[in-house]
């Protein structure tokens, strides 16, 4: 990629602040950027890789609605990372970067709200995650042939 | 679920904790080229994620980005307020000038009342040449001169805006 040359987690970074910003993410990239350092890599190398993939493989065949609400849940995550030291400045975010929002603490009514989102639509939530799990499930099978570590048991 | 850690949301939250650890200092860091270019705006949109993304989780970048836009933001500023002041300047001087050539416009020139003296005294010289001229053709019962106020009127105006001018210019040299 690009001229810098920065480590596997700056990469995938990069590419969730690309959907946060809601920029255009071209799958191709990500599978010519991180797949070949899947391989031999740690189990949690691997997730964080499908992880990734599925969330924009996913996100092309998303209604508008679910679209935001993907953005809203990454806000939501983000927000929840860090701690409150690292959020920027005390003042409301004014940028929905990854840095701006780590240590935020925002709620789903708040991350929705900054995505133009439904703020009381809490079953969008729950939807959006079944859709990201199913997809992620797929993507580790195409991707390293074997049983997803995460897949839903259905006995 | 299968794995440890619980739900899938609890995994994708680890999987970007993950993520956002902080490199060890001995790790990659950005270029201050890279620093600036994305400062200044410079970079395409994909290398800007890449900068802001490594930043989010890299204290030593951070730090550093931060004391480069310091320094580039008081240089604007330093810049800005000399654009402003050359601007400033140079209007200053545009009035000036202008001012000045406003003036010289308007102002009386020695050409100018030489000209309308020259033009004065051929004015009145055809006036008066046109008035007692013998007229060709029949002269009118009577046998008088008639007085021609077709033009006759014209080169009397126009000498006496010429002797006018003429005297404006004197006494404005005096």
């Amino acid at each position: 990629m690009i001229g810098l040359q920065l480590e596997a987690a700056d990469v995938r970074l990069a590419f969730w602040d690309q959907i946060l910003r809601d920029e255009p993410v071209d799958i191709a990239e990500i599978d010519a950027e991180l797949l070949p350092l899947t391989k031999g890599a740690s189990s949690q190398e691997r997730i964080a890789f499908v992880m990734l993939r599925s969330c924009v493989a996913a996100q092309q065949s998303m209604s508008p609605a679910m679209r935001r609400n993907l953005r809203a849940a990454l806000i939501h995550w983000f927000s929840s990372l860090g701690t409150s030291g690292d959020a920027a400045s005390a003042k409301a975010v004014d940028a929905i970067d990854i840095r701006s929002l780590l240590g935020r603490k925002l709620t789903w009514k708040e991350s929705a709200r900054m995505v133009g989102g439904n703020p009381e639509d809490y079953s969008g939530y729950g939807r959006l995650l079944k859709q990201l799990q199913a997809a992620a499930e797929d993507e580790w099978v195409r991707a390293f042939g074997t049983r997803a570590p995460f897949t839903e048991e259905t006995s | 679920m299968t794995h440890p850690g619980g739900s899938f949301e609890q995994l994708m939250l680890e999987t970007l904790r993950s993520d956002l650890a902080a490199p060890p200092d001995t790790g990659t860091h950005l270029e201050v080229e890279h620093m600036l270019d994305y400062l200044l705006g410079a970079l395409p949109q994909k290398e800007e994620a890449l900068v802001r993304a490594h930043v989010a989780r890299c204290n030593t970048c951070r730090r550093q980005l931060a004391a480069i836009g310091d320094r580039v933001g008081a240089q604007a500023q330093e810049l800005t307020g000399q654009a402003a002041a050359w601007s400033l300047t140079a209007f200053r001087h545009q009035r000036a000038s202008a001012g000045h050539a406003g003036s010289r416009r308007w102002r009386w020139q020695p050409r100018f009342a030489l000209g309308s003296a020259t033009l004065a005294l051929l004015s009145a010289a055809a006036g008066i040449v046109r008035v007692f001229a013998p007229t060709s053709g029949p002269v009118p019962r009577g046998g008088a001169h008639p007085f021609r106020w077709d033009l006759t009127g014209l080169f009397f105006g126009a000498a006496l805006f010429g002797i006018l001018a003429l005297l404006a210019y004197l006494r404005r040299r005096k």
